[in-house]
């Protein structure tokens, strides 16, 4: 089955870039990387949160909601990016679904 | 060591990136009292605790140019080091200060340094940048815990620009914030080439020393590193930065984004020489010698 990566980034002025790749396989999630040269606390917090989405398995159409939900319930202070970017990443990967 | 002292160390094996990373992290956990460090690392790419070495490594020109990978243990983004470069790390028993704060106060610090070495336009740019002109000298990366703040940070001495360029990923995103200089972008700028001089990494030093006394009132006091700093250097060494588990993370999740080579150059970039696994050894047999 066809099997691709794409990632966007985002950063908005005077802030940190955040790096979102979703593997998707046939039209579904098989997980979700969040990295970049953000900073964040308390630090096995944010390592809670990456692998949760890594772990995350949706319908393509499910990605927003998904990720944002797990991202927002989990204290994790991240410092130099904030939700809007990550959702502006999300979406860029919707909208152009293509590596 | 009166309490308004720093504990100033130069622990350095440049030759050894990855244990170089590793004394990094024992010597923030193991410092309970002001303290810092500074150091130098021969070609290396250091990734943030955060990163993917996919998205930011050309593993081919590394593996090319005899530049190694490292994870640090602190966010931020990727820097390369080489001889040309000096690294600095400070440790402050404030419980109550937060990242951000530990930033400014610490950029600040470096920004004093820079104005006494005769760059005047030096000036801290939240969050982690210290800049001359718009352009990039110095980068600042920090973590905390319940009882101490840790900031470190890589300067542009004399550095080779031109290989860092060829061995670091640059993101079309990040240069929103930086000028355009006839259609290519600078970003970075090194002392050397700021001051129209030669400078001496060690004259750095001495100019951040003095700014940290001035402005934080903190008198610096040499030391050597302890026997304990550096027991916990090596078993972090053996543990986790001369492993692919650390160095790689956030690699398998991306393979498909690499050709067979490149996976494999990331492979042989990110592990020590037998060499360099050597110079640890003989380090753990200085330590057990009684």
């Amino acid at each position: 089955m066809n099997h691709k990566t794409i990632c966007k980034e985002k950063k908005h002025p005077g802030g940190k870039l955040v790096k979102i790749c979703v593997n998707i396989m046939g039209g579904e999630v098989q997980g979700v990387l969040l990295t970049g040269d953000f900073f964040a606390e308390p630090e096995n917090a944010v390592e809670d949160l990456i692998s949760s989405l890594l772990n995350l398995k949706c319908h393509l159409f499910e990605l927003k909601e998904k990720a944002l939900g797990i991202i927002r319930e989990r204290s994790v202070k991240i410092i130099g990016i904030n939700e809007e970017d990550i959702e502006k990443a999300l979406s860029d990967i919707l909208e152009n679904p293509d590596p | 060591m009166m309490s308004n002292d720093i504990r100033v160390l130069v622990a350095e094996w440049p030759s050894n990136q990855f244990f170089n990373l590793a004394f990094e992290e024992a010597f923030y956990r193991a410092s309970d009292k002001p303290t810092m460090r500074f150091w130098r690392n021969d070609k290396v790419v250091v990734i943030g605790r955060l990163q993917s070495p996919v998205l930011e490594v050309n593993a081919l020109e590394a593996l090319r140019y005899g530049v190694k990978l490292v994870r640090r243990f602190t966010g931020g983004g990727a820097v390369y080091h080489d001889l040309g470069n000096l690294n600095y790390a400070i440790v402050l028993p404030y419980a109550d200060m937060n990242i951000e704060e530990a930033f400014k106060l610490v950029g600040e610090v470096i920004v004093e340094a820079l104005k006494t070495l005769g760059l005047e336009k030096a000036y801290y740019r939240p969050l982690n940048d210290i800049e001359v002109d718009g352009l990039k000298i110095s980068g600042l990366a920090a973590t905390r815990s319940h009882d101490r703040v840790f900031v470190h940070g890589a300067m542009l001495v004399s550095s080779n620009i031109e290989l860092l360029w060829r061995v670091l990923k640059i993101s079309s995103e990040k240069l929103i914030d930086k000028k355009l200089t006839q259609s290519r972008v600078k970003r970075v700028i090194t002392i050397r080439e700021a001051l129209g001089r030669s400078i001496d990494p060690g004259e750095v030093q001495e100019a951040i020393t003095s700014a940290l006394q001035r402005k934080l009132g903190l008198k610096p006091l040499n030391s050597d590193l302890s026997k304990k700093e550096l027991e916990q250097a090596v078993k972090l060494y053996w543990e986790k930065y001369s492993r692919p588990e650390w160095n790689l993370a956030f690699t398998e999740e991306l393979r498909n984004l690499l050709t067979s080579e490149e996976y494999n150059a990331l492979r042989l970039i990110s592990k020590p020489s037998p060499q360099q696994d050597e110079i640890v050894r003989r380090l753990e047999e200085i330590i057990n010698e009684p």
